[in-house]
C-alpha cells in the first residue's frame, strides 16, 4: 500500500510549487525589478543607465515626497485613532445584552462587505459639492450654506477620506474587539464590583489590561493596511485637485503617468509597509 | 460585563450609540435606493436632493439589464458597458477565487502537515508578499504584462487577484489545519489511504468552514479590485465593474439613477454573501487578520 504513496518531501514540494511560482512571479521578481528601475535614469523609453541614488535625491528635492508623506501621516493617524476609539465604543455597546443585538451585529458587517472601490464611488456621489446628500443634511441642519467642496482643501479632503475609510473599516475593529470582550470571564467584573469599582474603573482596570493583546492585533492590522489604501483616495479625490491630497501611492501613479521619470518614485518600498 | 443590565443615563447613552450605528449603516443605503428609483430632476443640481422617492420606478434597473432602452447615446453605451463589465467582473472574480482556493489550500496543507525543503522560506515569502502594497507591484507588473502582450485581457487581472487572494488563503487555511488534530488522518492512512487521499477525504471535509471563510474574503476582494483593473485594461473588453462605475462618476449625460442602480446591483453579491455566511466571516477575520 505505502509504496504507491508519494514521499512527504515530494508531495510537499509538489503542492507548494504553484503557489511558490505565482508569488515569485507576482511579488518577488517585480520588487527586485522595481529596485533595479529605481537606480536607472529612464526618460520616456530611453534608459540612460545607472545613476545610483540620484532618483531618490531628486524626489526628496522636489518636496512632493514630503508633502505626500504629510498627507499620508494625517490619513493614517486619523483612520487608526478613529477606528480604534469608535470601534471600542461600538464593541462595548454591542457586548451589552439588548433586544435586536444579533441583528445589529450582522448589520455592521455590511459596510465591510462592500468592496472599497464601490464604497468610494457611492460616497463620492453623496459628498458632491452641489447635489450630494451629505451636504444636503448639513444644509438642513444649518451647518453649511451654499456650496462646500470638501475636496478643494487638502485638510478637509483627507478628513473626508478618513471618515469614509472609517465607515468601511471600523466594522473590522468592532468585530475583533467583540471577540476579545466575549473572552473576558464575568468573575473578574464581580470581583471588581466587590472591591467597589465603578463602571469606568472596571473598564480601565479590568477590560483594558485584558484586551491589550487584542487591541495590539487590531492596531497592527489597521496600521499595515492603512498604508495600502489606494482606490478610496483615488476615486474620492481623483488624486487631489491641486495635488497636495493623495497619499504616497497616489503620488506614485501620478508620477508614472504624467512625468517621464519612471525611476524617481520607486522609493516608497523602503519607508512604508 | 455581558450579563449586567445598564441603568440610568448609561442606558440612554447606550441606546443612542446603537441608534447611531444603525443610522450610519442604513442611511447611505437608503439614499442610494432613493437615488436609483427617482428621476434625475429631483436629485441632480438640487441643493437638497429629495430624501423620499418621488415618482418611483424601477426603470433604471431594467435599463441597466437591457430590458428597457436608455434614452440618449451616452446612456445607451453606458448601460452596454456596464453589462459587459459585470460579465468581466464575474469571470475575473470567479476564476481568481477558484484558483486561489485550489493553490492556497494545497500550499496550506503542505505547510501545515508536510516537511519539505525550503518550507520556512516559502512561508516567509508568502507572508511577506501580503505586506506589499498593490501599488508597489503596479509598475513592474505593467511592464511584464506588456512584454507578455496580455494587457487588456482577463489574464493579468486573474493572475494578480489570484496571487493576492492565494496568500490569504494559504495563511488562514494553514492556521485552520494547524488547529485540526492530525489523528484522524493518521487513522485513515493506517487504513490504507494515501497522504493525498487523507487530505482530500478526511482533512478537507473537516475544514469546510475555513474554506468558506477564505472564499468569502477572496471573492469580494477580486470583485471590487480597482487599481490593477484600472491600470491593466484600456478597453471595455476586460474592464471590470468598479472601473466602469468610477468612469460614470463625472459624466452628467448618465442619469444618477442609472449610476445608483448599477451600484446597488454591484454591491449586492458581496453583501448577500456576507449576511448569509456571517459566522464564517467573523471566525476567518479574527483568525487570519485580514482586511477586506
Amino acid at each position: 500500500m505505502k509504496t504507491t504513496d508519494l514521499s512527504e518531501r515530494k508531495l510537499g514540494t509538489l503542492m507548494m510549487t504553484p503557489t511558490f511560482l505565482l508569488i515569485l512571479f507576482t511579488a518577488v521578481i517585480p520588487i527586485l525589478y522595481v529596485l533595479y528601475l529605481s537606480t536607472q535614469d529612464i526618460r520616456g523609453i530611453v534608459n540612460r543607465g545607472f545613476v545610483g541614488f540620484q532618483n531618490y535625491v531628486d524626489i526628496i528635492e522636489t518636496g512632493r515626497l514630503q508633502a505626500s508623506l504629510g498627507a499620508t501621516m494625517y490619513y493614517a493617524f486619523g483612520t487608526i485613532v478613529f477606528q480604534m476609539v469608535v470601534g471600542m465604543i461600538v464593541a462595548l455597546a454591542l457586548n451589552v445584552k439588548f433586544w435586536g443585538r444579533n441583528a445589529v451585529r450582522a448589520l455592521i458587517l455590511v459596510p465591510w462587505a462592500i468592496p472599497t472601490s464601490l464604497v468610494a464611488i457611492m460616497w463620492s456621489r453623496f459628498l458632491s459639492a452641489t447635489d450630494g446628500y451629505f451636504n444636503a443634511v448639513l444644509r438642513l441642519l444649518g451647518l453649511v450654506h451654499g456650496e462646500l467642496n470638501w475636496f478643494l482643501d487638502p485638510f478637509l479632503a483627507i478628513t473626508m477620506v478618513v471618515l469614509v475609510d472609517s465607515w468601511k473599516f471600523t466594522p473590522i475593529t468592532v468585530m475583533i474587539f467583540i471577540a476579545g470582550l466575549q473572552a473576558i470571564p464575568v468573575s473578574l467584573y464581580e470581583a471588581a464590583v466587590v472591591d467597589g469599582a465603578n463602571r469606568w474603573q472596571q473598564f480601565l482596570f479590568v477590560t483594558l489590561p485584558i484586551m491589550k493583546p487584542v487591541i495590539l492585533v487590531a492596531l497592527i492590522m489597521r496600521t499595515i493596511f492603512v498604508f495600502h489604501a489606494f482606490d478610496l483616495i483615488f476615486i474620492l479625490t481623483k488624486g487631489g485637485p491641486a495635488t497636495p491630497p493623495g497619499s504616497f501611492h497616489i503620488m506614485s501613479t501620478k508620477n508614472r503617468s504624467c512625468s517621464s521619470d519612471t525611476g524617481g518614485e520607486r522609493r516608497r518600498r523602503s519607508s512604508s509597509s | 460585563m455581558a450579563a449586567r443590565e445598564l441603568t440610568g443615563w448609561l442606558k440612554v447613552v447606550h441606546r443612542l450609540v446603537i441608534l447611531g450605528v444603525i443610522l450610519a449603516v442604513i442611511v447611505p443605503f437608503y439614499w442610494m435606493g432613493v437615488m436609483s428609483v427617482t428621476p434625475q430632476r429631483y436629485v441632480a443640481g438640487r441643493t437638497i436632493p429629495t430624501m423620499v422617492p418621488r415618482e418611483p420606478s424601477l426603470v433604471a434597473y431594467s435599463q441597466i439589464f437591457g430590458i428597457t432602452e436608455v434614452p440618449g447615446a451616452t446612456g445607451r453605451s453606458a448601460a452596454q458597458m456596464y453589462r459587459r463589465a459585470m460579465l468581466n467582473s464575474i469571470i475575473v472574480a470567479a476564476s481568481a477565487t477558484f484558483l486561489a482556493l485550489v493553490f492556497g489550500t494545497a500550499a496550506a496543507y503542505a505547510l501545515a502537515r508536510l516537511n519539505f525543503p525550503g518550507k520556512n522560506a516559502a512561508y516567509i515569502m508568502i507572508l511577506g508578499s501580503r505586506l506589499l502594497a498593490q501599488i508597489t507591484l503596479a509598475v513592474p507588473m505593467f511592464i511584464i504584462f506588456h512584454r507578455m502582450n496580455i494587457l487588456d485581457t482577463y489574464l493579468p487581472l486573474i493572475i494578480m487577484n489570484t496571487s493576492f487572494c492565494m496568500a490569504w488563503v494559504t495563511l488562514i487555511m494553514k492556521n485552520y489545519f494547524d488547529m485540526i488534530d492530525s489523528e484522524m488522518e493518521d487513522a485513515a492512512r493506517i487504513d490504507g489511504c494515501t497522504r493525498l487521499g487523507a487530505f482530500w477525504r478526511v482533512l478537507l471535509p473537516m475544514a469546510i468552514p475555513g474554506v468558506i471563510s477564505v472564499m468569502l474574503i477572496s471573492f469580494p476582494f477580486a470583485w471590487g479590485e480597482f487599481l490593477y483593473a484600472l491600470l491593466f485594461t484600456s478597453t471595455a473588453a476586460a474592464r471590470t465593474m468598479p472601473v466602469v462605475m468610477s468612469m460614470f462618476l463625472g459624466q452628467f449625460a448618465i442619469e444618477y439613477r442609472l449610476l445608483a442602480a448599477g451600484l446597488v446591483i454591484g454591491v449586492l453579491p458581496p453583501v448577500l454573501l456576507a449576511l448569509i455566511f456571517q459566522r464564517f466571516i467573523i471566525s476567518g477575520l479574527t483568525q487570519g487578520g485580514v482586511k477586506g
